[in-house]
């Protein structure tokens, strides 16, 4: 058993003890500068603006889809039975 | 014929939720497979080089508001999905779901390409070169041939009729 617990403890410990397991305390408050700084809304904007732009066109595809898309056989909607009913009995 | 009686269905409502979840997680997929596997393409990459780790844990944060917008793309099209299985007049087609879903991510891939890679040049593919156009070029093709998938797969979908509850 001590074969495989202690080089794993060991590999832990080594993990854990090396500088990339510890959080950059030092470094947080230059990331809050390079961030929330005079530019963040215009980074948010540039951001912001390609999505817009997908928004608009899945938006415009609720309305358009049909027309894009639209099979000369032209589907009707499930309703075709009761339809043909109807035409039967011309009602 | 009584016209009252006789409805076009509408795949429209399925697209646009098809889109919207397509870029959501096209979206997604970019930001974990590029940004956070691969270690590129970051949001502000070409202003704040990730070199540093200031500068990478900036990257992340916009990272982080990219993954909230892509998230709100996708519960919006998980919205209109729900929606648009409450229609009867909505084919619930899973060839126009899929190329929905296939055309969306194309559609991020092709626009967020231009604007972001192109026009803005906020970030590239690939900033570990002098040369990132080939890189950027790729991922602008790679939305054209989902694009075109989407297409043929929503085409081939637009002869079904049966809505939720209804398909065989």
């Amino acid at each position: 058993m001590s074969k495989t617990v202690v080089p794993a403890l060991a590999a832990t410990a080594l993990f854990l003890s090396s500088g990339a397991a510890w959080a950059c305390t030092s470094c947080r408050p230059l990331v809050k500068a390079g961030v929330y700084d005079q530019n963040f809304f215009g980074n948010l904007l540039l951001m912001v603006l390609p999505l817009a732009v997908l928004a608009f066109i899945g938006a415009g595809l609720y309305f358009f889809a049909d027309r894009l898309f639209a099979s000369p056989l032209a589907p009707h909607a499930p309703t075709t039975r009761s339809t043909g009913l109807l035409e039967s009995t011309h009602i | 014929m009584n016209r009252d009686t006789q409805h076009t269905m509408q795949c429209g409502p399925l697209v646009s939720s098809g889109v919207f979840m397509g870029i959501g997680l096209g979206g997604f997929l970019d930001g974990i497979v590029f940004h956070q596997i691969l270690q590129v393409h970051n949001m502000l990459s070409n202003r704040f080089p990730p070199d540093t780790l200031v500068n990478a844990k900036i990257n992340m944060t916009w990272d982080g508001y990219f993954h909230a917008m892509v998230w709100v793309m996708t519960a919006v099209g998980l919205y209109l999905l729900f929606r648009a299985g409450q229609r009867r007049d909505v084919p619930w087609s899973g060839k126009i779901l899929l190329g929905s879903l296939i055309g969306g991510w194309g559609l991020f891939n092709l626009v967020e390409g231009i604007i972001d890679h192109q026009i803005l040049g906020i970030h590239h593919v690939y900033e570990y070169t002098t040369n990132k156009l080939p890189f950027d070029l790729m991922f602008l093709a790679s939305g054209v041939i989902f694009l075109l998938i989407g297409w043929m797969l929503i085409r081939a979908g637009s002869n079904d009729t049966a809505p939720r509850g209804e398909v065989s």
